[in-house]
């Protein structure tokens, strides 16, 4: 008995011992990379990815091979180590590196038991993968824990032969994976997908019809209207979980960038003519949007309508579209819209224009600051202050004496604005003429502009007969002399 | 549109009355006195209450915004306490109450009607607070559905502000975000395509370029972004964000590796916290606030304080429409799942101005700005002589609607938005995609791409995990 101990001993020693001389030859050099994991700087990085590039193929795939199970070990370094390698090898210029890496990653998942190696495996390739990854990720598209990871890679490879793999997966998948890929194909806008897709629309399963209705909608196929606005009529374009009406009106927003584009507008103009309630203001919204996006700067005259709508969100986003496409020409048409229009909308035209800088709004402001309408005159102080010119200190100035006590203030707040050395003198120039409020109001200008040429004009006012000015005349001198 | 200036008095009057009386009680109980300025001039007339509920909140709002004339509420010491009846109000929808949603809910001019978390005792504790007339889900998708909400806040953790700002512009409501705006560019992107195909407001919840002192630098952005536009620094401008100048990266924010399998908790959907990321095995770590430390949800210090940061530097250099050409970088290698910390990153733009973030407070003596002419360093100090009385003749910049009710109410662009937000939280993003593929990388402003970098392009705009329910 003790004999045959002895000589298992020895038959076990001796395996143990064979077993050590044939030892990976990468295990040092892998182990030495390991080592240095995380690379403290770029250049180390690049050193050490040198490394696992020089271990080739083989090493490579031993390396990848060496992800412990969960709670078995700790994988850090590997981690850094392999994802590290899989972004050096996608920049540019390492091609055949890259080749190599696909080939190493394609045996390693086939040697790799384990699900969460795997997924991490898989999810690498999304840096580094390519046309030769697109066969290593086939088995997995259908295979619930691994489908996500592997669509995603697909999805990022945005190759034809990526999209076809995709589309023939779509055939036998279900559940999670169908959803993935049928999200995927939409996202690269694979026409060739459209009818399967389609088919999917009509699910009663909300999170698949939402899907589908999605991924018609960026593949803008002309054919896919019927339904898609089928599936926005019947939730009466309202907000559903299926996401309908978003999925119509992304989808004529997409078509619009087709050639011809007439269907588009069509399809937004049925839009506009079907939801006239409240609560679709912002379906309005984007139906116009889709519009002028298409008319470009012929878009002019539709917004300069949409403007007077009586729903004001939609007067205020086509403003706000107008403004978008702002350019000298047009801003002579919403110029004459402008002078033309009711106090309301005069106001917000006056706002739009001097927000995008049309200089065509300087003679607009200094009308509007003699208007009969408050909105009107507040909207042209406040675009004086936007616009930040010069020429507008003088009608500001002299708007002043007729203001009220609010629209004195904003004056004030508007002088503070403009660009121009001069605003002290016309201020102080000014100063004199105006009513007492006004002049506390200048006076609080000159404080803050740190006036101190103008101390002669302040002191006049040391002499008047309101004692607030005079008490902010003192204050005024003050301020100018720190 | 509304006299915006007698409006904003109107506000500012309102919101110190708020202050002064945040009993709801005396809210409810006094009459308002409302100033209506009509085309023809003044009308002035007692507003009784009972028949402003009468009123619908709905027509309320619409006539807020150009049909009926400007209002603003008599200033208290002329006809006694001002009030805005509840049903005048703008209701919101506060999606995620954890740590930062909780401070949505009391923003005055607002009330709460609904709230959402996908985490039982968070959604709980928040019902407590605002008690049981709030709607509660653990669906958000329900939540903005909701004809009753006008806006949607969303203080979820950054994986979903994308996905939740896109859902709720879908359902015509306007939006609260918090920052950052975006976890990807992609998702941003696609925030601003749909907030401006709906014609939504949106405001991303940080306020610096606006409102409050900048950090340490110890005064507020205005009078810096004035000094920058006076030319009086020359150009282009280096910017240093380190400790010095003020600003703490929080680089405590670093995620763990090697997290063991820990069972998810009974009162947390998970799948749904997880929602657009990767699918990974649950650890506290990787939800609540710690989230920050994982590149799936966030992006570290960088993710968390990175917009609040550079936002106002990007209005203060008059970069909000466009990006940077290059972001370089010096930190050690990264993980793939948890954020480490970094050393240095330097933005450059097309003009030569420059963004330092020195995560290591290595430039001790380092200006806030840094031009051809002068530097400004933080309390305003400068090595321009007279600096204040010089700026002094210098034009303001022009104003911005800082007020997001009347960003709402009048439909004008919030100071911060869409637009702008999204080329900060680029900012943002694009040091974390250089951090995350290990090399400094080049950018094309235009087209929002990375140059010859496939890894790098790879995270512009990642497709999300589908199939959560
Ligand atoms: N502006 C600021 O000053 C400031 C300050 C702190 C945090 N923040 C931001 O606020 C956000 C939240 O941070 P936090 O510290 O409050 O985190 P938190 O973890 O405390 O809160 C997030 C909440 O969102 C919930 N949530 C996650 N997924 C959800 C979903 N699908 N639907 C509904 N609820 C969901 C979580 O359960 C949690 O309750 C982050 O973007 C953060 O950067 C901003």
């Amino acid at each position: 008995m003790k004999k045959k101990i002895l000589f298992f001993i020895l038959m076990l020693s001796c395996v143990t011992l064979s077993a050590q001389q044939k030892q990976s030859p990468y295990a040092t050099r892998i182990n030495r990379v390991l080592k240095r994991m995380p690379a403290d700087n770029q250049l180390q990085l690049d050193s050490c990815m040198q490394q696992i590039a020089a271990l080739g193929i083989n090493g490579l795939t031993e390396m990848a091979c060496m992800l412990r199970l969960p709670g078995k070990g700790d994988n850090t370094a590997l981690q850094y180590a392999l994802n590290g390698y899989a972004s050096y090898v996608a920049a540019a210029t390492r091609d055949s590196l890259r080749t190599k890496a696909v080939k190493a990653w394609g045996r390693a998942l086939k040697l790799t038991t384990d699900a969460s190696a795997k997924i991490f495996l898989i999810e690498q390739l999304q840096f580094f993968g390519d046309n030769a990854a697109i066969a290593l990720l086939k088995p997995y598209l259908q295979q619930p824990r691994y489908s996500d990871p592997a669509i995603r890679v697909l999805s990022q490879i945005k190759t034809s032969a990526s999209l076809i793999a995709m589309e023939l997966a779509l055939d036998k998948a279900k559940g999670n994976s169908e959803i993935a890929l049928i999200k995927a194909l939409g996202d690269r806008r694979y026409i060739a997908a459209e009818g399967a897709i389609t088919l999917r629309a009509s699910s009663a399963d909300p999170v698949l019809k939402r899907t589908a209705l999605f991924a018609l909608a960026n593949i803008a196929s002309e054919d896919s209207e019927p339904v898609l606005f089928a599936a926005a009529e019947k939730v009466n374009f309202s907000y559903d979980s299926t996401g309908a009406t978003a999925a119509y009106l992304l989808f004529i927003d997409n078509l619009g960038h087709n050639w011809p584009t007439a269907p588009a507008q069509t399809a937004a103009n049925k839009v506009l003519r079907q939801c006239k309630g409240d609560s679709l203001s912002h379906v309005r919204i984007a139906a116009l949007k889709t519009i002028v996006d298409i008319m470009g700067d012929n878009a002019t005259n539709t917004l300069t309508l949409a403007a007077d709508n009586k729903d004001p969100q939609y007067a205020a986003a086509a403003l706000a579209m107008a403004g978008r496409f702002m350019n000298g020409a047009n801003a002579d048409v919403w110029l004459q819209k402008g002078e033309r229009s009711q106090p309301a909308t005069k106001a917000a035209v006056i706002t739009m224009l001097a927000a995008t800088k049309q200089r065509v709004a300087i003679s607009l402001c200094t009308k509007a600051l003699k208007d009969s309408d408050v909105r009107v005159r507040m909207a042209a102080i406040e675009a004086s202050a936007q616009m930040q010119s010069p020429e507008m200190l003088s009608p500001l100035l002299v708007a002043m004496k007729t203001a009220d006590s609010t629209e004195v203030k904003a004056i004030g707040n508007s002088l503070l604005s403009i660009r121009s050395r001069d605003v002290s003198g016309y201020v102080a120039v000014a100063l004199q003429q105006a009513p007492p409020f006004v002049q506390i109001t200048l006076l609080h200008v000159l404080a803050y502009k740190k006036a101190a040429d103008k101390e002669r004009f302040i002191r006049l006012l040391l002499n008047s007969e309101n004692p607030d000015v005079v008490t902010a005349a003192k204050t005024t001198l003050e301020a100018v002399r720190e | 549109m509304l006299a915006n200036g007698i409006y904003d008095l109107a506000l500012n009057e309102y919101r110190e009355f708020l202050l002064q009386n945040d009993n709801p009680l005396i809210t409810e109980i006094y009459t308002c006195k409302i100033i209506f300025i009509s085309c023809s001039g003044l009308l002035n007339f007692n507003h009784n209450m009972e028949q402003k509920k009468n009123q619908s909140r709905r027509t309320f709002l619409r006539n807020g915004i150009g049909a009926v004339a400007a209002f603003t509420i008599v200033p208290r010491h002329v006809l006694g306490r001002g009030y805005l009846a509840p049903s005048d109000q703008l209701t919101k929808g506060v999606i995620g109450t954890g740590g930062m949603g909780k401070g949505h809910f009391g923003y005055a001019g607002t009330r709460v009607v609904a709230i959402c978390d996908v985490d039982k005792l968070h959604l709980q504790q928040a019902q407590e607070v605002l008690g049981e007339g709030v709607k509660t889900f653990d669906d958000y998708r329900e939540l903005i559905q909701l004809p009753e909400v006008d806006i949607v806040h969303i203080a979820t953790p950054p994986h979903w502000h994308g996905i939740m700002s896109v859902e709720a512009a879908r359902a015509g409501k306007d939006i609260w975000c918090e920052k950052p705006m975006t976890r990807t560019i992609g998702e941003g992107k696609r925030v601003k395509e749909a907030v401006q195909q709906y014609g939504r407001m949106f405001r991303l919840n940080t306020w610096f370029r606006f409102e409050d002192n900048f950090y340490g630098m110890n005064t507020p952005v205005k009078p810096v972004k004035k000094l920058v536009n006076s030319g009086m620094l020359g150009w282009p401008l280096t910017v240093t964000l380190n400790r010095h100048t003020g600003f703490d990266w929080k680089q405590h924010w670093v995620g763990k590796t090697n997290l063991p399998v820990t069972p998810v908790p009974a009162e947390l959907n998970y799948d749904r916290w997880l929602g657009p990321a990767p699918y990974k095995p649950y650890h506290p770590d990787r939800v609540h606030q710690r989230f920050r430390g994982y590149w799936d949800y966030d992006g570290g210090g960088l993710g968390d304080m990175g917009q609040h940061f550079l936002d106002p530097v990007q209005y203060i250099l008059g970069k909000d429409d466009t990006s940077p050409v290059s972001v370089e970088i010096d930190a050690p290698q990264q993980h793939p799942d948890a954020v480490g910390t970094w050393r240095r990153i330097t933005y450059t733009y097309k003009d030569g101005c420059k963004i330092i973030l020195d995560g290591e407070g290595t430039d001790e003596k380092a200006a806030f700005i840094e031009g051809p002419s002068g530097k400004l360093y933080p309390g305003f100090r400068s090595d321009i002589p007279d600096l204040a009385k010089k700026l002094a003749a210098y034009p303001d910049p022009p104003p911005q609607v800082t007020d997001f009710l009347i960003s709402v109410k009048e439909r004008r662009q919030f100071a911060l938005n869409e637009e702008n937000g999204h080329r900060s939280c680029t900012l943002v993003n694009i040091a974390k995609i250089a951090l995350q593929v290990g090399r400094s990388l080049e950018f094309d402003p235009e087209r929002q791409v990375f140059l010859y970098d496939d890894a790098a392009n790879s995270l512009i705009d990642p497709p999300a995990r589908t199939g959560w329910a």
